[in-house]
């Protein structure tokens, strides 16, 4: 059965026009309200702890995002000084690392593999 | 209730909210009620199916398709469900199924002439208090709610014979109401 075949009902019978004598709705909704506090109750939001998350949370975005600035953007600036160089095992001496920019760096990464030889 | 109004009860139902689930609630209570109480003998009853209803609404408001119908007949259609479901549950097999299966009999309504539709509405409700719960039944879902013999059959879970049965004793019990009727 399809409900669009069934239009009927509203006009059948208007409320204001009810042909039988109808309990209160106030009385009917009361033992509705019952059954429905049972069977599907109000989930309540318990405490100011889930209000001040509303709070907390972006405040946490900021903290996070201010730590990340002052902390972390120069340390890896500082280690993209460093990645540029490494050190000779044999010499201790600093070398450009292959693919830096300057010159001779081949040469000297040569130096370094034949010192672990 | 407006368009617009109506479809903020709806969402405030979906959010489980208690104020819109009232207002739906009492908006639709008053058909819904009568539609009920011509299934059982008393308000009681009738309430409590009311309200198995309504609880299968606001359980499933969120399947509800607009494109599928109005809102209102989405509803009227659960809780009629739900009405026949009871009725059916509550009723004894030997109440419903009667004695005789008319087979192939068709019901007498004469070239589709209705002859409940042609009461009063207040008379409806004697004629029906009449009969017995599960020729009542039947005799409601056929003549008021426009139920074909197959779909009664179907969803009361007799044969098309004991429906037509149901049927016919409706209208050899009435025929004194509806003769008084037809004579005024």
């Amino acid at each position: 059965m399809t409900m669009s075949g069934e239009n009927k009902h509203n006009s059948f019978f208007p409320p204001e026009d009810s042909p039988i004598s109808v309990p209160p709705a106030e009385d009917a909704w009361s033992l509705m309200r019952q059954r429905l506090d049972t069977g599907m109750p109000i989930m309540k939001v318990k405490g100011s702890w889930l209000r001040s998350l509303r709070w907390l949370a972006p405040a946490a975005v900021v903290a996070g995002v201010t730590v990340w600035q002052v902390v972390y953007k120069p340390l890896r600036r500082d280690t993209g000084r460093v990645v540029g160089e490494r050190v000779s095992v044999g010499t201790g001496e600093r070398v450009r690392a292959a693919g830096a920019s300057g010159t001779g760096a081949g040469k000297r990464e040569g130096e370094v593999g034949r010192n672990r030889d | 209730m407006l368009a617009l109004d109506l479809q903020q009860v709806i969402q405030g139902c979906v959010r489980n909210e208690r104020v819109s689930q009232e207002r739906l609630y009492k908006e639709y209570y008053v058909p819904l009620f009568c539609m009920c109480r011509r299934f059982f003998e008393n308000d009681h009853e009738a309430i409590e199916s009311v309200n198995d209803g309504m609880m299968k609404v606001f359980g499933h408001i969120t399947d509800y398709r607009p494109e599928k119908g109005q809102f209102f007949n989405w509803v009227y259609t659960i809780v009629r469900h739900t009405a026949i479901d009871k009725v059916r549950a509550s009723m004894r097999p030997s109440v419903l199924s009667g004695p005789y299966d008319m087979g192939e009999v068709v019901p007498e309504t004469a070239a589709g002439h209705n002859p409940i539709a042609a009461l009063e509405r207040k008379d409806l409700y004697i004629l029906l208090d009449q009969l017995n719960p599960g020729t009542r039944v039947i005799c409601n879902l056929y003549y008021i709610e426009g139920y074909s013999v197959k779909e009664i059959a179907e969803n009361v879970g007799l044969t098309a014979g004991t429906v037509k049965w149901h049927l016919s004793e409706s209208r050899k019990k009435l025929k004194s109401v509806l003769e008084s009727h037809f004579n005024r």
